[in-house]
């Protein structure tokens, strides 16, 4: 009985929230069978060190949909602070500490504009930041002329190029990222109240928090962090364009959907969310070495996500119980919301 | 007209119906009584054949008999369930709604099914605006659509399910009137409610469940309240509302002129260690005046004065800063985060006492849950269970922990005991008494009238936003309160 009851705990544990990590070793065992090359050194220092800049933007993606939001235009923030940075390295002698400040004060900027449109007009997050989503992208396109640039100057790039231990600096930066994400959602007061607004944010502010201040503040991080993710990805690549950045929102919002962070706020742990990244970046790791075109890679993270949102949904819905039958509407309610 | 025999319900782990065997007849008012979880909801989704009871029970309509029910096999048998929380398309008018399905397209113009409503609601004395949108009515004339809609699918068992519960007094006499007339057409009325003063006004016959359990079907002429409340707690209750030593002392809280949030001029003064209740008709501002003093909504005017000082809440922190806390009417929406823990949800009004340096200390934490899951008697298996597998009692009383670990010298209660169960509802009490013992003021607005003569040490009745009168304990009789709720004067006969 006992033991039963244990085996049963864990199932459920799975189920309701460790899935993500059994997708990641079915991933492993899949890829490693079809192409042995999968699990060779090299190949796990490419994931990895492949994988920086988009683990660090899901550490965005997490304050804003832990917070109760979705912010769909981190993308092209992407572009745009990766033009401006590349822009003002090329044009003139600025140094990098002097950029990487500029990037993340610029893509605060932005987040703090969709999230002060969202919680002071109480408007749907979705449709806020697929309008500004739009204004990005024109800027981005406008400053840059549609030109790409490339050839950062090499005190930029050092993040990237120089080795610690044999791995690149990023790889510690993103280490750090993750780490702190953690402790502000887990440790602390802040962390405390997004989670809160997240769950619920009526009953948020009468129990005396600042929700729209919390709420705004997700939105600004997340353009942080992803201005940090982006002048990663600039150090790594090496060349910017209004097109660079656009489409990880979809991957991150998939990968955070798999790690089990709720569409509907509140919910969610740091380390599932980056086993969610690492399992959107095998896949596409995965499909290169079978030498599956980068295109059919669209298709099939497009057919994750839906069955990612499908199980997430799937288990979110009450059990058939009695009592459960008056929370299932007002579920139901709140999406409608 | 309908008879149930050995119905039996298991859920893994839980029998929810235990070999339940109950008849109704035609035309009669029935009231199904027992506290939350006896059963009772079970038992009506049976009947409605939205849930299938085990094999082995049987269901006999007049003389057909099946084993379970199906939604549609259930209609057809003339049952039809109004449940608490409505079920109609809102941007559709009331007659449309009402006869949504069956008589629509051609040769029904919105007119005519107009004239068709207006027939049923004058028969029924129903006081509804055909043509009106659903959406512009009160929940309690939604209600009474829905009621519409049953009669009108000619209904020959109508279940209700806490029908009065968003209801204001004047408007359940309307629905008695209704029920009454129901009966006269042989319609059986199968009647749920927590109220034992409507159970006694209107129905003939009492069946009482207690843990999924058939316990005993009564005359209602031959019993009285303390026989039922012993039939369905199955102990004796000494009294209903527990005594208390009046300990009243200083004015913590004036209320000087509050006006906004439709509500205008309201006046009064709190002292430490009283119960003061607001008793009034739903839509009477008594909730708005509570929304003001605690910062959820804005002050246009007037002057809140604590502990002799004036005093600006603009935001529910600031009020909770001062030392005024709030429980929400609504405990799922406002009370407590559902999809989280009791852990958490404690912690929430009382963030700064935890933290160092914004750091959550994980055993202040823990110690602050623990203190109050003792100290109200939360029962939960662990203080990391979620709020939304909780029943209703113990979420209010997570919600409850919540706004007292914040440690408020004034607590506003809204609706405290609201779809709670009775045994939940002594404890709720006892608390509250015990917070008013230790020196808290407490506010209390409730529109159980019982609760609100039984607990308060004075009562403010509020009439369309504004004071219509304030009572002293000596004062205190349900017929007063009604005269000034509905905007009569205190003397008037």
């Amino acid at each position: 009985m006992e033991n039963k009851s244990l085996i049963r705990r864990i199932g459920r544990y799975f189920y309701q929230e460790g899935t993500v990590y059994i997708i990641l070793l079915v991933l492993v065992i899949f890829f490693s069978i079809f192409n042995p090359l999968f699990l060779s050194p090299r190949n796990i220092y490419n994931l990895i060190t492949q994988s920086t800049y988009i683990v660090i933007a899901g550490m965005g993606i997490c304050f804003v949909m832990i917070g109760g939001g979705i912010d769909l235009s981190v993308g092209t923030q992407m572009a745009v602070v990766g033009c401006v940075s590349g822009i003002i390295m090329l044009e003139t002698d600025l140094p990098f500490f002097v950029v990487w400040p500029v990037g993340i004060v610029l893509g605060f900027l932005m987040g703090t504009l969709n999230g002060i449109i969202a919680s002071k007009l109480k408007l749907f997050p979705l449709i806020v930041t697929i309008a500004t989503s739009e204004v990005f992208k024109g800027i981005a396109y406008t400053i840059t002329s549609s030109k790409s640039y490339s050839g950062m100057p090499a005190g930029f790039r050092v993040l990237y190029k120089t080795k610690f231990l044999g791995l690149p600096l990023d790889v510690y930066l993103a280490v750090l990222v993750v780490a702190v994400t953690w402790i502000v959602l887990n440790k602390t007061h802040f962390g405390r109240d997004i989670l809160a607004v997240g769950g619920n944010k009526e009953c948020a502010r009468l129990s005396g928090i600042k929700a729209d201040l919390i709420q705004t503040l997700c939105f600004s991080l997340t353009g942080a962090i992803f201005a940090i993710a982006t002048l990663d990805m600039l150090a790594q690549q090496n060349m910017t364009s209004a097109t660079t950045g656009p489409g990880t929102e979809i991957t991150c919002l998939t990968a955070a959907i798999i790690g089990g962070i709720s569409m509907m706020g509140g919910k969610g742990n740091v380390t599932g969310m980056v086993a969610g990244i690492f399992v959107m970046q095998m896949i596409a790791n995965g499909m290169q070495l079978a030498g599956w075109g980068s295109y059919t890679q669209y298709t099939v993270k497009g057919i994750i996500l839906l069955l990612a949102i499908s199980f997430d949904a799937l288990k979110n819905r009450p059990r058939p119980m009695v009592r459960n039958h008056k929370e299932n509407k007002d579920m139901g309610e709140k999406k409608a919301a | 007209m309908l008879k149930l025999e050995h119905i039996t319900k298991t859920y893994p782990g839980v029998k929810a119906l235990q070999d339940v065997s109950l008849s109704f007849e035609q035309g009669e008012v029935h009231a199904l009584l027992g506290e939350n979880g006896a059963g009772k909801s079970t038992l009506i989704k049976i009947i409605a054949g939205a849930i299938a009871p085990d094999a082995g029970g049987k269901l006999w309509f007049d003389d057909r008999e099946y084993p379970c029910m199906t939604p549609a096999l259930s209609a057809q048998n003339g049952v039809a369930v109004i449940y608490q929380d409505v079920n109609l398309v809102v941007n559709m008018t009331v007659a449309e709604n009402i006869f949504m399905g069956r008589k629509m397209g051609k040769g029904y113009s919105r007119k005519r099914l107009n004239l068709l409503a207006q027939e049923l609601f004058d028969e029924y004395g129903f006081e509804l605006d055909p043509a009106a949108r659903v959406i512009s009515l009160s929940p309690a004339m939604q209600q009474m659509v829905e009621i519409a809609r049953a009669i009108s699918n000619e209904a020959k068992i109508m279940i209700m399910d806490e029908p009065t519960a968003p209801l204001a007094s004047r408007e359940v006499d309307l629905l008695f009137d209704i029920i009454r007339k129901l009966k006269k057409k042989g319609v059986t009325v199968i009647y749920i409610s927590h109220r034992m003063e409507e159970v006694f006004e209107i129905t003939e016959r009492i069946s009482v469940l207690r843990d999924g359990e058939y316990v005993k079907t009564i005359r209602t002429k031959d019993t009285n309240r303390q026989e039922l409340v012993n039939l369905m707690v199955g102990r004796e209750l000494n009294e209903t509302f527990p005594e208390r030593q009046n300990s009243r002392g200083d004015v913590i809280l004036e209320a000087k002129k509050l006006t906004g949030n439709s509500v205008e001029q309201i006046d009064f003064q709190l002292h430490k260690g009283e119960i003061l209740g607001f008793a009034g008709l739903v839509g009477s501002g008594r909730s708005e005046t509570m929304e003001l003093l605690c910062g959820a909504k804005k002050l246009e005017s007037g002057e809140i004065v604590l502990r002799g000082q004036r005093v600006r809440i603009k935001s529910p922190s600031d009020a909770i800063r001062q030392g005024i806390g709030w429980i929400p009417e609504d405990r799922k929406e406002q009370g407590v985060i559902l999809h989280n823990t009791v852990l958490f949800n404690t912690s929430l009004s009382c963030m700064d006492k935890l933290t160092t340096f914004g750091f959550i200390s994980k055993k202040k934490n823990e110690e602050t849950a623990e203190k109050y899951r003792a100290d109200l008697q939360i029962k939960v298996p662990h203080i990391r269970q979620m709020v939304i597998n909780l029943s209703g009692g113990n979420q209010q009383k997570v919600a409850l922990a919540k706004t007292l670990a914040a440690d408020p010298d004034i607590i506003i209660f809204d609706e405290p005991t609201k779809g709670i169960d009775v045994g939940a509802k002594q404890e709720i009490y006892h608390l509250m008494n015990r917070l008013a013992g230790e020196g808290k003021a407490i506010l209390m607005v409730s529109s159980d009238m019982e609760e609100i003569l039984g607990m308060s040490d004075r009562i403010i009745v509020l009439y369309e936003g504004r004071c219509a009168g304030e009572l002293s304990r000596g004062e205190f009789s349900q017929e007063t309160i009604l005269r000034l709720a509905s905007g009569m004067q205190k003397e008037e006969a």
